[in-house]
Parts: C-alpha cells; sequence; structure tokens
C-alpha cells in the first residue's frame, strides 16, 4: 500500500522500483508485437509514462494489480502502433485444410527458442496468436481491437498454428517420438 | 476453447529470461524526461478558450456600435463633412519639406480693425474665425469688430505661424531677395561720410571753449 500511495504521489523513487521490476518483463510483451527492438523501446517508454501519470486517477487495492494493469497498457499501446503501421491481415479461406493435433513436445525445448519461433511468424499472424493464445483475448475483442472481422481473426489464428507446428517439426519435433 | 498448443506456448513464454538489448538506466532517463514534459493540463486550455472568446466577443461589440458622432444629430452637423482630396497633378515627390515662418501680426491688431470707410454693417459670427481670416482685406475694412477681450500676454505676442514650403520654392524666394552682404567684410577708404561724421555738440565740448 505504501508503494501506491507513493506512486500516487508520483514519488520518482516508487516509480524507478516499479521500473526496475516491470521492464524486463514488458519488454519481452512488446517486442512479441512488434518487428525489432527499437519499436519495443519507444512502446516501452510511452507505456510506462502513461501508466505513471494514469495510476493517480486509479484506486488501487493491492500490488499485485500493478503488473496485469501495466500488461494490458503496454499490449495496447502495441495494438496502437501496429494500427498506424496498418498492417494487412489476409483472410484465409482454406480452414479445412488438415491440422496435426499438437502434442506438447519433449522437454529440450528452451523458452527462448520459443520465444523466436512466435517473434518469426509474419505480423498479423504473430498479432492474433499473441492476443488470442498468449493475452486470452476473444476472437471478438480481437476483431474490435484490430478492426477486422471475427473470421480474419480466426483465420489469421489458424494459419499462425500451422505455421508454428511447421517450424517446430522442421527444428526437431517429431509427434510420434514425444508421445510413442 | 483451450488449445494444448496455445497451453504450451503459454508455459515457455512465462519461463523467457527477462533480458533487454539495451541499457535500461537511459530508457529510465528519457522515461522521466517525458514525464517533466507534460502536455498543458486541461483546464488551462478552458482558461486560454474563455479569453480567446472574451476578446473576440469585445472586439464584435466594439465593431457593431454605432459611431457616436453620427447618432448624435448635433455632433453630425459640426463635423465636416469628409470628402475625398481632388486630384493633385503629377509633381515629383519633393525631397526636402521645410517649415518657413510667416510673420504675423498680433491676434488683437487682426481682430479689432478700425477704419474711416464708412460701410454696411456685417455681423460676423464670433465662433467663425476662419471666416473672418479668410475675407479680403477690403471687406475687412469695413467691419467693425468688437475688440475681444483676450488675455495680455496672448494679445501681444505675434503668433507664430509656419507653412510648408518645397524646397525649391523656399530656394526661388531666397534667390528673388536682394543679397545682403555683411559690412564686416568690406574696408572704407577716404573721409568718413556726412551722416557718419562726429556730431560736434559745443555744450558738451570742454576743450572749444577758450
Amino acid at each position: 500500500m505504501e508503494l501506491l500511495e507513493a506512486l500516487r504521489k508520483q514519488n520518482p523513487f516508487a516509480q524507478k522500483r516499479v521500473y526496475d521490476q516491470y521492464v524486463g518483463r514488458m519488454f519481452r510483451v512488446c517486442r512479441r508485437y512488434v518487428r525489432n527492438d527499437e519499436e519495443a523501446r519507444d512502446l516501452l517508454m510511452t507505456g510506462f509514462v502513461k501508466f505513471f501519470q494514469r495510476i493517480q486517477t486509479i484506486e488501487w487495492r493491492e500490488e499485485q494489480a500493478l503488473e496485469p494493469y501495466l500488461r494490458k497498457l503496454m499490449v495496447n499501446e502495441c495494438l496502437q502502433h501496429l494500427r498506424r503501421q496498418k498492417i494487412s491481415y489476409v483472410a484465409v479461406d482454406e480452414l479445412s485444410e488438415h491440422q496435426q493435433p499438437f502434442q506438447p513436445p519433449d522437454d529440450h525445448w528452451s523458452s527462448e527458442e520459443v520465444y523466436r519461433l512466435i517473434l518469426e511468424l509474419p505480423d498479423g499472424y504473430r498479432t492474433v496468436f499473441n492476443l488470442y493464445a498468449i493475452e486470452g483475448y476473444t476472437h471478438r475483442e480481437i476483431a474490435e481491437q484490430l478492426q477486422i472481422s471475427e473470421n480474419t481473426s480466426k483465420s489469421q489464428l489458424h494459419k499462425a498454428r500451422q505455421l508454428l507446428q511447421e517450424k517446430l517439426r522442421k527444428r526437431g519435433y517429431d509427434y510420434g517420438k514425444s508421445h510413442g | 476453447m483451450e488449445n494444448p498448443m496455445d497451453d504450451w506456448f503459454r508455459n515457455q513464454l512465462e519461463d523467457v529470461p527477462e533480458t533487454v538489448p539495451f541499457s535500461t538506466e537511459s530508457l529510465w532517463k528519457d522515461i522521466q524526461t517525458a514525464q517533466k514534459t507534460k502536455p498543458l493540463p486541461y483546464y488551462r486550455w478552458v482558461a486560454t478558450a474563455c479569453v480567446a472568446v472574451l476578446v473576440l466577443g469585445g472586439l464584435g461589440w466594439l465593431l457593431t456600435q454605432p459611431d457616436p458622432v453620427a447618432a448624435t444629430p448635433e455632433l453630425a452637423q459640426r463635423s465636416t463633412p469628409r470628402t475625398t482630396a481632388p486630384a493633385k497633378p503629377a509633381m515629383p515627390t519633393p525631397k526636402q519639406v521645410l517649415l518657413v515662418p510667416v510673420p504675423s501680426t498680433p491676434v488683437e491688431s487682426r481682430l479689432a480693425t478700425v477704419t474711416k470707410k464708412p460701410a454696411p454693417q456685417v455681423t460676423v459670427p464670433r465662433d467663425s474665425a476662419v471666416d473672418v481670416l479668410s475675407v479680403t482685406p477690403t471687406e475687412i475694412i469695413a467691419v467693425e469688430t468688437p475688440v475681444l477681450p483676450l488675455p495680455s500676454s496672448v494679445a501681444t505676442r505675434p503668433v507664430k505661424r509656419f507653412r510648408v514650403l518645397h524646397a525649391n520654392d523656399v530656394q526661388a524666394q531666397q534667390d528673388a531677395q536682394p543679397r545682403l552682404y555683411r559690412s564686416e567684410g568690406f574696408v572704407r577708404l577716404g573721409p568718413p561720410a556726412a551722416d557718419s561724421a562726429p556730431v560736434h555738440t559745443p555744450h558738451l565740448s570742454t576743450h572749444s571753449q577758450p
């Protein structure tokens, strides 16, 4: 509660403490949506400035609420950035294409490798996959946020999953070995 | 609907190391700088808008007000009508304009001129001084104007007047006047002139008396 009160009073020491605690995690969030580190840095800066400004007007009950709020704010900043870039989300018609059932691979996969796989996705696929699979948005919410139709959101997610499976397979993932 | 692939990716991402590929301190400085340069709060915009509305409203009110001279008939009659100046002949623009003092007579002597010649009585309005001055001298002679009670300082002091002349006119006037030379530059030869000879006063002379 003391930290929240200090943040409300724009205490720079409290702000620095929050910044140090969340800067790495929020950078990873931003980086999953944009193409390079520089864009992520700019969005991180804008997000933190807005966070420190808005925190005065929000009634905080507990410090645990800080991270979800900050994360959502960063995601919104990223979506605004993507809207400004006018990324094209092409609807994919051939949704009936067969997709193999996914089985969790062995533990030899590092989290950094998985993270890199997501970064390699095209912009449209990556954005929808991040919003749906990682952040937990629904297709309706994604459609509103990205100003696309729900079907487009579904098709982008489908293609993103297909592409990720293909990348996993290319890097040695084998269904048979995982659950032999 | 939960998807095992989504769950697996989400779980993997939770363990991603939180390394940042740039200096977090420089980013923190940028954030602090951005925080200091806040945009103007909304109430300042409101105050600015109010001032602008007041200024514009005042200007509009002033512009829509009727002319006070035109609104008052007496003032409108007194005020001289604004006429367009007659087109002047094409003249070269004077390079220099001089103010030349015009010798003038005292005010009292101009206003009161008593004449020998009898003339019909002409009443001149007291407030139309311009008309009195602009009539011809013969007409002035015929007028018997009462002497206005003026302060002694104003009545005796000659009024210094000026008129605007072109530099060429001034030069022409100077050329027309006879040239006067200073006597200091001359030496008189011979006996002094008769009028300049010393006057002999016998009653004052002490040496002439024997």
